[in-house]
């Protein structure tokens, strides 16, 4: 016999049994009462749906909506809040009260990530970019989406990974990598040591080491704050490293542009009041990085290292020779310079990115790819708007004795520097000047897309010089000395000379051209 | 940044909607199975069958129905497995429950937005005692021990503070369908 709906006394029975059954304070005579009326009642079984449902619904806020009422309720920034603070938030909060939140909330991790877990042992992209945002009290602005050879500091780490984010969570990593995805749809690469606070799923609070950020349109305005910066990005990729002990920051752009508000906000208003132009809001594009102190003081970052700033967690690790590119200088000084060369270890294959500051690709000329000898070599990707420079010159050092390589334009007529100190191969390595497939032109139209593998997309040809280095040493590279447009910056790579490559080839012997 | 490969066939849809019914399936397997450590044991071995089953569903069909249906089967099965312990619902009462619940949980996340605004109407004690229930090893015989007061009369506690929610919660879906007839 079902009775259909249920009084409220039979309710209010129902919703005490199933209480104390989640309590484990239900006897023998509690059990069969409370299936006796499941049994009779249709409305007693939703009724003790709803207490289940208030359970878990409990689980899953207790630790948000409780800090919601007790300490957290002016510091949650709601998701979909861009880049800026309620006036109370204090960044500042004490590490013991993240802990305590941290701990609240892990052991109900699982029961929210476990799809993902599954996901991720399979080496799947737990993404939740377009995914229907949680109730903003909920306060998670993402997912801890994977690490690799993490050391987590004293204060939080996760029970497993995959594992969601709330906001004001802080993230303290003695070393390795964390990839975190944020509801915004901003992904973010922490190279520990690092000390990450998650203010919102619009904006961190980086107090030490380093993240990438990844920013696609709908996270545009995504603020990294540091100690003496507020890098607001503009749909992009960008670096940014905090040291510390100095108090300076590294902002470093891959793609699209930032704005750079140097300083702290106080030091910000007292030295505008002042008019100083160190404090001036600076705009970073494709290609260009600055050092930002505490004082405001801005100053160029002449190189990086592309292993500094993982693009991703299982990148960059566990490189198997060591670099062979020392250091790359120039002889730059304008006080606004702010190009920069990225240093690749092993990092040269069928379409890897060319310049700093363009999408032009590397390739082979043919479907035969990239000449072998290059394949996973060191190489340098330059600053492309360099090539407008006649009195450029740049000074690579190298760390072992090496082969040294420059990929030098056809279009263009040999300059003396490379002729002198170079030979010509007969080989040739080809560049795609495409662009993302999802670029527009400012009129509306589309730019030519970049093209995938070996001879594909080839808009220019290359020709490959190549110097033997046996000890490490300095070596001077001049400008392209021409002003054409349509030309391109050299390139620069480098083997290890009489070593194995990667792919069990050895460098070959000269094969000179002319 | 590029994305890591995916080798499998789910798409991202399938993903977004395998982790948003995270809640509602816990709930739903709870309903039938109430222990939540054995509940949260079987989302998991749930979850690993929905993965292995992406290529069944069919999208733009009911995703958490039909994650319901094959967390319906996990129960099941749990409950063959452990075939000699007392459970609290014969099976016929569970196929019940199991199509009952289905929908009865159709507004979960309803109620979670109605949940957020009654969890505000609590008093600070009563916080804190969800808090000390809820928070990770909380439960109410530490609630108990802690404020020298029996775990009866904490049990006592705690449903008068869940039953005044989940009439909260009722008011307020009922105004929320109101305002929308």
């Amino acid at each position: 016999m079902d009775l259909g709906p249920v009084s409220d006394s039979v309710r209010r029975e129902i919703c005490q049994l199933a209480s104390n059954l989640l309590d484990k304070q239900i006897d023998e005579a509690g059990r069969q009462r409370l299936e006796s009326l499941m049994e009779s009642h249709v409305g007693a079984r939703a009724c003790f749906v709803d207490c289940m449902a208030l359970h878990v619904l409990l689980e899953a806020t207790h630790e948000p909506a409780l800090c919601h009422t007790q300490e957290l309720r002016e510091n949650v920034v709601p998701l979909g809040h861009r880049g800026e603070l309620p006036e109370n938030y204090n960044s500042n909060r004490t590490a013991g009260s993240h802990q305590r939140i941290f701990h609240r909330s892990l052991g109900k991790l699982t029961t929210w990530v476990l799809a993902g877990c599954l996901l991720f042992a399979s080496g799947f992209w737990l993404s939740f970019r377009g995914a229907e945002k949680p109730p903003s009290s909920f306060g998670f602005v993402g997912v801890l989406s994977k690490v690799s050879e993490v050391e987590w500091g004293s204060n939080w780490q996760p029970s497993m990974v995959p594992a969601r984010l709330a906001a004001g969570q802080r993230i303290c990593m003695d070393a390795g990598l964390a990839e975190l995805t944020l509801n915004s749809g901003c992904t973010i690469v922490i190279r520990g040591p690092a000390e990450v606070e998650l203010v919102s799923a619009m904006r961190v609070l980086a107090l030490k080491g380093t993240v990438r950020a990844r920013v696609g349109d709908d996270a545009k305005g995504f603020v990294i704050e540091t100690p003496s910066t507020n890098v607001v990005d503009l749909g992009t990729e960008v670096g940014v490293q905090v040291d510390d002990v100095s108090n300076s920051t590294n902002v470093v752009v891959f793609e699209g542009a930032v704005d750079l508000h140097a300083g702290t906000s106080n030091t910000r208003r007292k030295f505008w009041s002042l008019g100083s132009p160190a404090f001036k809001s600076t705009r970073l594009n494709f290609g260009e990085a600055l050092r930002v102190k505490k004082s405001g003081v801005t100053s160029r970052i002449v190189s990086i290292r592309s292993d500094q700033f993982p693009t991703a967690v299982n990148s960059h690790f566990g490189q198997k020779r060591p670099p062979l590119i020392r250091s790359i200088t120039d002889n730059i000084r304008e006080p606004d310079a702010m190009a920069y060369y990225e240093i690749v270890h092993n990092g040269l294959w069928e379409d890897s990115r060319a310049y700093v500051d363009r999408y032009h690709e590397w390739n082979g000329i043919d479907e035969r790819g990239i000449p072998p000898f290059l394949r996973s070599a060191d190489y340098v990707r330059c600053f492309n708007s360099d090539k407008f420079r006649d009195d450029l010159e740049i000074t690579l050092e190298t760390a072992a004795p090496v082969r040294l390589f420059v990929f030098f334009d056809d279009r263009l007529p040999v300059p003396k520097w490379l002729s002198d100190a170079f030979v010509l191969t007969k080989h040739k390595i080809g560049i795609d000047e495409g662009f993302p497939s999802h670029s527009i032109w400012k009129d509306g139209t589309t730019p030519p897309v970049i093209g995938v593998g070996a001879g594909k997309s080839i808009d220019h040809t290359y020709s490959i010089w190549e110097k033997d280095l046996p000890l490490p040493t300095k070596v001077r590279l001049g400008s392209l000395s021409n002003r054409h447009v349509e030309v391109s910056m050299y390139g620069i790579a480098v083997v290890p000379l009489g070593t194995f490559l990667g792919e069990g080839q050895t460098v070959p012997p000269l094969e000179h051209g002319q | 940044m590029a994305n890591p490969p995916s080798d499998n066939n789910c798409s991202d849809e399938f993903i977004v909607h395998l982790t948003n019914c995270q809640n509602r399936l816990y709930a739903f397997i709870l309903s039938l199975l109430p222990d939540p450590e054995r509940a949260r044991d079987l989302l998991q071995e749930t979850n690993i069958v929905i993965w292995r089953k992406a290529n069944q569903f069919a999208a733009g069909t009911n995703f958490d129905a039909w994650a319901c249906k094959i967390a319906y089967f996990e129960v099941l099965a749990e409950r063959r497995r452990r075939c000699k312990d007392r459970h609290l619902f014969s099976d016929s009462l569970l196929e019940q429950m199991s199509s009952e619940a289905t929908s009865n949980l159709s507004d979960f996340s309803d109620r979670a937005v109605a949940l957020e605004e009654c969890l505000e109407g609590l008093d600070s004690r009563q916080r804190e005692r969800l808090l000390e229930r809820y928070s990770p090893g909380g439960s109410v015989n530490s609630y108990a021990s802690k404020t020298g007061i029996t775990p009866g009369a904490a049990a006592v506690a705690l449903y008068r503070i869940r039953k005044w929610l989940l009439d909260c919660i009722q008011r307020r879906l009922m105004k929320e369908r109101a305002a929308w007839t």
